[in-house]
């Protein structure tokens, strides 16, 4: 017989789960009105019970796994067959360039590390004592010139370096040589560059950017709050927008898009934390989606503001990559000295997550394949979903 | 005059009382004898704030304060550096806000939002890019760093301000001036080093610094700020003097250039500093 109590039929095989195909056989089963009262309501929750099942319950998030692919011990190494998209890695005092099939171009140790991107890299314990300036050399490691004026560092692959009281920067080309400089009206608080513009924000609630020429392309002061100060920034990689993060009692997230001549606030909200420390944000290179922190997640916010979501997701710092073929969003999320992916579908749909643990730091994630560094070696994993 | 016209005016002394009251508030966060190098003097560019020593232990606020932001380690998102390895930053009353970079963890580094000058700021932690400990005063109202000095407590001190060397540069070389000096017609860059000695171990520069030439007053700089405008720092309320072009990478200071025409000419400075201390400097040229 059916398992249905109120059925009675033989056996159909749809044993409750189409309600819908049961209900001719329901109806030559039911002898009085107050039977089939009971019967519609079982029947109401039952129903109810497989609408859940289908649209409301939140499916776990499947866990990532790893496999590895290769791993390269750090040895000093000088360099050697470099190529044009060797991966750049600093962990510690090691620093140097890789391929991706895992051999190690090159490979040093210095007192103090280095400062590096993908074309350069700066030792910064190498400072000459007389002028001040550190070398700049090539992946191959060519010296290319001397960097002067100030904390050397790269931004979006760019070359800067930071005044020495942490109220501006220069910029410098290739060689080294300044090629502007720039005064904020007080210390930066937050940061973001890249390869067009930078942007910085101030411990007095102001944010500038600055063009590749070094003029002033934007001067903005967010206010709403009783406190003015920038905690976060990101600029998207057309520069098409900036979100910042401001203010105390109450904070903001303010997103600012470019317009013909000038940026203008497209949205805003205000948030409920009440950070005092740098508050990550980021904006996905999908140019859509902008990512910041909270306190009970990680907030998703569309730029022009339909989109309010958060992904549960505890992080007191986080990156953020984007794989546009896949449409795919990783966060790599810090918090008490460990660190985990998770992986997500823009805007806030989780697809998987992965204890990375305590120094592990990922260099660059294409498509299922992460390259990381841990303090003795950098290695390749792909990961897959369980 | 009005009942009403009275109170109105009967408020101004009440708020000048409240700003002297909040102007002695401040203090020096550490003793004075650990001060280093004062506002205006030279550190790879126009020093903003106060860097005091590195034996100095704990950082108190210079007043009052709530944390509003606080950073410790290499970087800031983006990669900017974080100066010293720390930045920390009070807001007082009237719009006014403490800096301090390269304090190592101490009470900010807990939960505490709010400081009174019982509790450190930090400690002070040596040897992180070999710079000093730095604390800078940030009026938010006037977006500009503001001399400590001009709202700190006085320190005590009778010795005078120094012209270390007084020099004129042109395209044909420097010459140093001495009481009477013989130069060559033609416009000359004045350039000076000076200091003010009094406070024992510290590089401090004199609070006002004037320049006469030929019995007219070419400059009369107060070293009361310094505030960006467009991306470039500017010195000075009333000058507005670039900070790119005001030293020179030995430290002295350019009082700009001037014309100086066959015959007698003659160049008067005066220094003064926080105490009121002065010292004149006067040097006769004879132009050829």
């Amino acid at each position: 017989l059916c398992g249905l109590p109120w059925c009675g039929l033989p056996w159909c095989g749809l044993n409750g789960f189409s309600i819908w195909f049961l209900i001719p056989c329901l109806e030559a089963s039911m002898i009085d009105q107050a039977e089939r009262r009971k019967t519609v309501r079982q029947l109401l929750l039952a129903l109810l019970a497989v609408l859940y099942f289908f649209l409301g319950a939140e499916p776990l998030a499947r866990e990532l796994t790893t496999m590895p692919v290769w791993r390269s011990g750090f040895v000093e190494l000088m360099a050697t067959d470099s190529g044009d998209d060797d991966i750049a890695f600093t962990m510690g005092d090691w620093f140097g360039f890789f391929r991706r099939d895992g051999h190690l171009t090159m490979s040093a140790f210095a007192l103090g590390g280095a400062e590096l991107t993908d074309w350069a890299y700066i030792p910064l314990g190498n400072r000459s004592a007389t002028t001040d300036a550190f070398e700049l050399y090539s992946k191959n490691a060519d010296r290319l010139g001397y960097v002067q004026g100030g904390q050397p560092f790269f931004s979006a692959g760019r070359l800067f370096t930071a005044h020495i009281d942490g109220t501006g920067l220069n910029a410098h080309d290739r060689s080294g040589a300044i090629e502007w400089k720039y005064a904020f009206p007080s210390h930066l608080s937050a940061f973001a560059a890249n390869d067009q513009i930078v942007v910085g924000g101030t411990i007095d609630g102001r944010v500038e950017a600055v063009g590749a020429d070094g003029s002033r392309l934007l001067h903005f002061a967010p206010g709403g709050s009783r406190l003015p100060i920038i905690l976060g920034l990101a600029v998207s990689p057309s520069s098409a927008w900036i979100a910042l993060f401001s203010g105390i009692d109450a904070q903001r997230l303010v997103v600012l898009g470019k317009g013909r001549s000038d940026y203008r606030v497209v949205s805003h909200r205000y948030l409920e934390s009440d950070f005092r420390e740098p508050a990550r944000v980021a904006i996905l290179a999908n140019e859509r989606h902008v990512l910041y922190r909270r306190a009970d997640g990680i907030g998703v916010w569309d730029v022009n503001g339909t989109i309010d979501a958060v992904l549960p997701v505890q992080a007191d710092d986080f990156d953020v990559h984007y794989d546009a073929e896949r449409d795919l969003g990783y966060i790599v999320a810090y918090r008490a000295g460990e660190s985990e992916l998770v992986v997500f579908r823009p805007p806030a749909k989780l697809i998987g997550r992965m204890v990375l643990g305590s120094r592990r730091v990922i260099l660059r994630i294409e498509g299922e394949a992460i390259y990381m560094a841990s303090p003795l070696a950098v290695a390749r994993f792909d990961f897959s979903k369980e | 005059m009005t009942v009403r016209g009275f109170n109105r005016l009967a408020i101004l002394p009440v708020l000048l009382c409240c700003c002297i009251v909040t102007v002695k508030a401040f203090d020096w966060p550490v003793a004075t004898s650990l001060l280093r190098h004062g506002f205006g003097t030279y550190r790879q560019g126009f020093m903003k704030g106060i860097e005091f020593s590195a034996a100095a232990d704990a950082v108190l606020p210079v007043a009052p304060g709530e944390l509003i932001f606080h950073a410790q380690g290499r970087q800031l998102a983006g990669g900017y550096p974080i100066v010293g390895g720390s930045l920390l930053v009070l807001a007082h009353a009237a719009a006014m806000t403490s800096v301090y970079t390269g304090l190592s963890a101490g009470a900010a580094g807990s939960v505490a939002l709010f400081f009174d000058r019982s509790a450190a700021l930090g400690f002070v932690r040596s040897g992180v890019d070999g710079r000093n400990p730095v604390f800078y005063l940030y009026d938010v109202k006037e977006m500009r760093y503001i001399n400590p000095i001009l709202v700190l407590p006085a320190i005590a001190d009778e010795r005078p301000p120094l012209f270390n060397s007084v020099t004129l540069r042109s395209a044909e070389g420097d010459v140093r001036l001495e009481a009477l000096t013989t130069i060559r017609q033609g416009v000359h860059e004045l350039i000076v080093d000076v200091v003010d000695p009094g406070i024992v171990g510290a590089a401090m520069m004199p609070l006002v610094l004037r320049l006469s030439i030929n019995g007219v007053e070419r400059l009369a700089w107060r070293q009361d700020g310094a505030w960006a405008d467009a991306g470039r720092t500017r010195l000075f309320t009333g000058s507005g003097v670039l900070a790119a072009s005001y030293h020179l990478d030995d430290g002295r200071i350019r009082l700009g250039s001037h014309t100086f025409n066959r015959g007698r000419s003659s160049i008067n400075l005066t220094a003064i500093d926080q105490a009121g201390n002065r010292r004149d400097a006067a040097f006769a040229l004879v132009v050829q």
